[in-house]
């Protein structure tokens, strides 16, 4: 199930909601939150989940016996165990045919090619399992004595298919005991219906006009519709991934959880080492403190654990080579940045650095967008005029999107926090905190009206053929 | 090159979290926030749950999904879920409403109608849609 579909939200969520309030004792509550997890889960992998509560297993009853054996070998042997169990499911599931596609294509041997479905969400999953292993053997967490609560921290639903990835270290206290406050549920559904804006209309559109424009023939591509093109593609991605975290964190208070931010406006970053700062900031964390540092860090070595974080940050994204070259070319600006540019870099004016960034970035989205070498090189050649500059039907697409353009990078960029930073003696104020709640009030009304719209349109489909 | 967080960065770039802060809501807007969220959502649910289901919908001549049929079958390969879904959509209560603000929300956003305005007959898999009837065999 996704949090977008007009079932999660008018079904799942209230029956949700409903059980979970009924009570406040906590035991109930994290049976509710578990039991429902479960279905939400199942019912987008009906058989998959049993991968996901074996993982849990795995890793619940690794962490029982490196507690056990603190101290000794054998505790780090049950960590390399239960570590590479778990990275193992991923591995199969996720890379095992990219790796034998690729060798087959490289050696030209016969691999069998698996063919297998990725479980929806494994790659958030098993990271967020792993956090829990790793820091038990480190003494950063105590153990979990009870499977239910460790399952439950790993299936959790706001979280379970699209991140944020929460450490155990962030929630297991919250596990045992959290408070929902009104305010607190209230900010949360805010935050909630902020996202489902974002996701189920502004996405989308973004969607639209980039499949408009970059899903055709790209000899027919101006240059003009190549980069209008990738600006929505690059909208798009920020705001159906920001929404999801905006979901997730906002399912989270409502709960009564606080879940880590994911992104802080990234392209408003002025560097590309600014920009992984504020781009999927759960991630590039984990990567941090997980594989960088026990890598040797800055220490020793440190280029190559640049590099080898970056390869491994791209075929996270996808098991396809456009996203280890999408890693790689991030790599490339980030020791750039370091080694040759960076400081020079500070000292032009800040909207020339802001200027490098989007440039970098929206080269960087080309090779996620497009998987084969050859469209990447034929979107080259169209964003340089290959094509010609303007085509007619392109630039009627491109103007009759404008306004969405505007409103997307309107809310792409700080604009809002901006603003409030502006009326924030007015906020102070009684008659301006009225005004800021009714506000809030008419936002979030409008925007699930709004969103169910969007919903509900997504089954508009007039015939225009006859299915014969 | 340094994965670190800069802590300056977090606190001048944090806008998100700040609702908290300078800005925060009065109780009586969390109530009715919280409120109105609930009588939209279990409102959504009552009536969804309760009217009665149409088959065919006239401004899109097509035959609207059905409630799919249960089977463990169904429900382990998926097919249930996604047919649920699909009924679920076709069948949302105050569909037509909706619909209308979704082509109000594509005309301004993207000057469309939705995917088409041309609309021809389909007879789906119904028999009692008894609109225009088509020769099939012409």
């Amino acid at each position: 199930m996704v949090f977008s579909a007009l079932p999660f939200l008018y079904i799942f969520l209230p029956l949700c909601l409903l059980a979970y309030f009924i009570t406040p004792k906590i035991r109930v509550r994290n049976a509710v939150l578990l039991i429902f997890s479960l279905v939400f889960y199942a019912w987008g992998e009906p058989k998959y989940i049993l991968l996901m509560v074996a993982t849990a297993a795995v890793d619940f009853f690794a962490g029982v016996l490196i507690d056990k054996n603190r101290g000794t070998k054998k505790a780090k042997l049950f960590l390399f165990l239960a570590v590479l169990l778990t990275l193992s499911s991923l591995g199969c599931f996720k890379y095992a045919d990219f790796f034998a596609e690729s060798v087959n294509s490289l050696f030209s041997v016969h691999l069998p090619i698996l063919g297998l479905s990725l479980p929806i969400g494994i790659s958030f999953y098993t990271f967020q399992a792993l956090t829990y292993v790793i820091d038990v053997y480190r003494g950063r967490v105590r153990v979990q004595p009870h499977f239910a609560k460790l399952l439950l921290y790993i299936s959790m639903f706001p979280q379970l298919i699209a991140g944020p990835i929460v450490r155990y270290s962030d929630v297991c206290a919250q596990i045992e005991e959290r408070t929902c406050t009104l305010q607190k549920a209230a900010n949360g559904i805010l935050r909630f219906c902020a996202g489902l804006f974002k996701k189920a209309v502004i996405a989308n559109f973004a969607g639209e006009l980039t499949e408009k424009l970059l899903g055709g023939d790209l000899s027919a591509l101006s240059a003009l519709g190549a980069w209008t093109g990738i600006v929505a593609y690059a909208l798009q991605i920020y705001f159906d991934f920001s929404a999801y975290s905006d979901m997730a964190i906002g399912l989270g208070q409502i709960f009564g959880f606080d879940f880590p931010e994911n992104f802080r406006y990234p392209y408003a970053a002025r560097s590309a080492h600014e920009f992984w700062q504020r781009w999927h900031i759960t991630l590039s964390t984990f990567f941090r403190d997980y594989v960088y540092i026990p890598l040797g860090g800055n220490r020793k070595r440190w280029a190559l654990n640049m590099l080898f974080v970056w390869l491994l940050t791209g075929l996270w994204h996808g098991a396809s080579w456009n996203f280890v070259l999408w890693g790689l070319y991030w790599f490339f600006f980030l020791m750039l940045e370091k080694l040759w540019i960076g400081e020079s870099l500070e000292k032009l004016p800040r909207a020339v650095q802001h200027l490098y960034l989007l440039l970098v970035m929206l080269i960087g989205w080309v090779f996620f967008y497009f998987e084969d070498l050859s469209s990447i090189k034929a979107f080259f050649a169209a964003a340089f005029g290959a094509n010609g500059l303007v085509q007619i039907t392109q630039r009627t697409i491109i103007s009759n999107h404008s306004l969405l353009l505007v409103v997307a990078a309107g809310f792409a960029l700080p604009v809002l926090p901006f603003l409030k930073r502006r009326a924030q003696h007015f906020l102070q104020r009684k008659g301006g905190r009225v005004m800021y709640g009714a506000l809030a009030l008419c936002f979030c009304v409008g925007v699930l009206w709004c969103a169910t719209a969007a919903l509900v349109g997504s089954s508009y489909n007039p015939f225009l053929y006859f299915r014969f | 090159m340094k994965l670190t967080y800069d802590p300056k960065a977090q606190v001048s770039v944090a806008p998100q979290e700040k609702t908290d802060a300078a800005g925060s809501l009065p109780r009586v807007f969390a109530f009715f926030i919280v409120l109105l969220f609930c009588v939209c959502l279990f409102g959504g649910f009552l009536v969804s749950a309760l009217d009665t289901d149409k088959t065919v919908s006239e401004s899109e001549n097509r035959a609207l999904a059905g409630r799919p049929h249960f089977s463990v079958q169904a429900v382990l390969d998926g097919s249930y879920m996604t047919d649920f879904e699909a009924y679920y959509t076709d069948t949302f209560p105050y569909r037509d409403a909706f619909l209308s603000v979704h082509h109000a929300l594509s005309r301004l956003f993207s000057q469309s109608h939705g995917k088409d305005d041309a609309v021809l007959v389909d007879r789906g898999d119904k028999d009692d849609f008894d609109g225009q009837d088509l020769d099939y065999e012409a």
